[in-house]
């Protein structure tokens, strides 16, 4: 793998919260890269800083210290719409725009790419059946978002994102709230879409096995250590993914 | 947007042509419609009764009622869909409390202004009030970035503003107080074709920059981090939308006192009659149903066979409160109903 693959990396980051004159530093000294179409899970234990990490990737919140380079541009030098045109975001906020439909739902996606009066062309309404598609939601397009389920939604959220249409996708924990059989459709389809697309995806969970077995990079956060990064048959053999989460070997 | 949706805006626009020249000819006296038309386009520069009545006192009326209803009604609308709160409206923000801060400075302070200047020190004392909070209401958005927050921080300048109102009530006249309670009940007949040179400018800045905010407002119903991840600047945008607001229900409680309910009703109104979500549609159907609404509300209020005209203030709440507790009952849900 070569330098010239990497589409997203940071350089000394630093993420986590200031305060008047205090600064809560929850991970430093990040030198995180993706290269394209690569799939990316983000592993670690609650509070170690993994939706902080997604928020400051995605450009919502601002680093402490240290900078994130977007094909090789700081995302600082972006503007916000041509960001948008690059990063797509599945977040856990919670939807309430009551009366859309899903339909609706995947179409804010091409926000950035229309003009003041959000008017969709022939290529947006492309863009927005190719996704609907890809995440196999014909069959629930027309309903409102109230009406479906978690699964559906989050699939509806995904399509979202992938409408968008830009090479990075960041995903913060997709498949909380979801049954098993959710959560393993919904990262299966992730999966594919990576492979079908080539779109990067950085995904934070805490399903260790579904990302053990899909992902191509595993990122480990511990608390007060630096992320560990590596791909998941390396981590296990080297007892790292064993040391971290001892559960799994009792479990199997 | 679908054919459907065409169709019902259409209709409410000829409704609302209709009610003008219904709430033009009922009144104490009654004029009929042919009237109304042999006076508007007739060259003859009439100054009989009629041409008075019609020109100089209903027209001016109905004409700031359609302005005021729209102008309150998208103004609510924004409100709701920025700080993601089915409670909120035009008046949350402390702008009405400013507004009546002004007017209750000048009228409860005793100073004796009488005749034509005192519709016009009204409307500058109520604008002057309004401005202040909106300026504090914008340096505020600008360091806070989460809307419950700001919406808190507008409550509390409308519990602080009207705190110093009741102060000075408690230390004015009764003629004063009078005169300001009059203020307070509401009304649209107020307005001279002079004051209308200020009132619809006026109003028409505050929704064209509203207009021009329909695509951010459709982004920020899946909340602000998703807005912003899709290109907005929020900072921007709430300003915008602030300004706006501002300077719709500035005015309008300006020239017409502080009118409740239309502001928090009409949105929820349109979006069970449109079933939609999207402002391209949203904007257009408050405008009209705003107007719609308070051309009705103050129809009622000149009820003919009545001698007298009634607050258009309690009109809008003895009318339209049932009204909107009957909806919000037929669509069980209301907070899904917006984002």
């Amino acid at each position: 793998m070569d330098k010239a693959d990497t589409i997203f990396h940071t350089e000394d980051l630093a993420i986590g919260y200031k305060k008047a004159k205090s600064k809560n530093i929850l991970m430093d000294n990040l030198n995180l890269s993706v290269k394209k179409g690569q799939m990316i899970c983000l592993l670690g234990a609650n509070g170690v800083g993994k939706s902080t990490l997604i928020r400051t990737l995605a450009n919502l919140q601002p680093a402490l210290a240290g900078d994130i380079f977007l094909n090789g541009i700081n995302i600082s030098t972006y503007t916000p719409k041509e960001l948008a045109k690059h990063i797509g975001l599945v977040l856990t906020d919670p939807i309430q725009g009551g009366n859309l439909s899903v339909r609706e739902l995947v179409q804010m996606g091409r926000y950035p790419h229309t003009d003041w009066s959000g008017k969709l062309h022939a290529k947006d309404h492309e863009k927005v059946d190719l996704a609907i598609r890809q995440c196999g939601i014909q069959y629930i397009s027309g309903a409102n978002i109230f009406e479906i389920s978690d699964g559906q939604l989050q699939k509806a959220l995904i399509a979202r994102a992938l409408a968008q249409d830009g090479d990075l996708m960041l995903l913060d924990e997709p498949t909380v709230h979801l049954d098993a059989n959710n959560r393993f459709t919904v990262m299966r389809l992730l999966k594919d879409l990576v492979n079908e697309t080539g779109k990067s995806i950085i995904i934070s969970t805490h399903q260790v096995e579904m990302a053990l077995e899909l992902a191509d990079e595993l990122w480990l956060a511990n608390c007060g250590e630096r992320i560990i990064t590596g791909k998941p048959q390396e981590l296990v053999e080297k007892k790292v993914i064993s040391k971290m989460f001892p559960y799994l070997t009792t479990l199997s | 947007m679908p054919a459907k949706i065409y169709r019902i805006l259409t209709g409410l626009g000829l409704l609302l042509i209709i009610l003008l020249i219904l709430s033009v000819s009922l009144g104490s006296v009654y004029i009929s419609p042919l009237e109304i038309f042999q006076v508007l386009f007739s060259d003859v520069h009439n100054e009989s009764a009629i041409y008075n009545i019609i020109i100089h006192y209903r027209f001016p009326k109905a004409i700031t009622s359609i302005f005021a209803g729209a102008a309150l009604g998208f103004a609510g609308l924004q409100m709701q869909t920025l700080f993601r709160n089915p409670l909120a409206g035009p008046f949350v923000l402390g702008i009405s409390s400013g507004a009546s801060l002004g007017v209750a400075l000048l009228v409860l302070s005793g100073i004796g202004v009488t005749g034509i200047l005192a519709s016009w020190s009204m409307a500058i004392a109520s604008i002057v009030g309004s401005s202040i909070v909106l300026l504090l209401v914008v340096l505020v958005s600008i360091n806070i970035r989460d809307s419950m927050s700001l919406l808190l921080i507008g409550l509390m300048f409308g519990a602080f503003t009207s705190a110093i109102v009741s102060v000075l009530q408690y230390f004015s006249s009764a003629d004063d107080i009078q005169n300001f309670l009059f203020w307070t009940f509401g009304s649209t007949g107020n307005l001279n074709w002079e004051e209308m040179q200020v009132f619809i400018p006026v109003v028409l800045t505050g929704m064209i920059i509203g207009y021009l905010q329909a695509k951010p407002l459709n982004a920020l119903l899946l909340g602000e981090n998703y807005a912003q991840s899709m290109g907005l600047t929020i900072k921007k945008v709430r300003i915008a939308l602030v300004i706006s607001t501002s300077l719709l229900a500035g005015v309008v409680t300006a020239f017409c006192g502080p009118i409740a309910f239309l502001g928090l009703a009409v949105p929820h109104i349109s979006r069970i009659i449109f079933k939609s979500a999207n402002h391209h549609i949203l904007v257009p159907a408050t405008l009209l149903l705003g107007a719609i609404l308070l051309l009705v509300c103050d129809m009622i209020a000149q009820m003919p066979g009545l001698n007298l005209i009634l607050p258009i203030n309690a009109i809008t709440s003895l009318f339209g409160a049932p009204v909107v507790i009957w909806l919000i009952v037929r669509s069980k849900n209301m907070s899904r109903n917006f984002g």
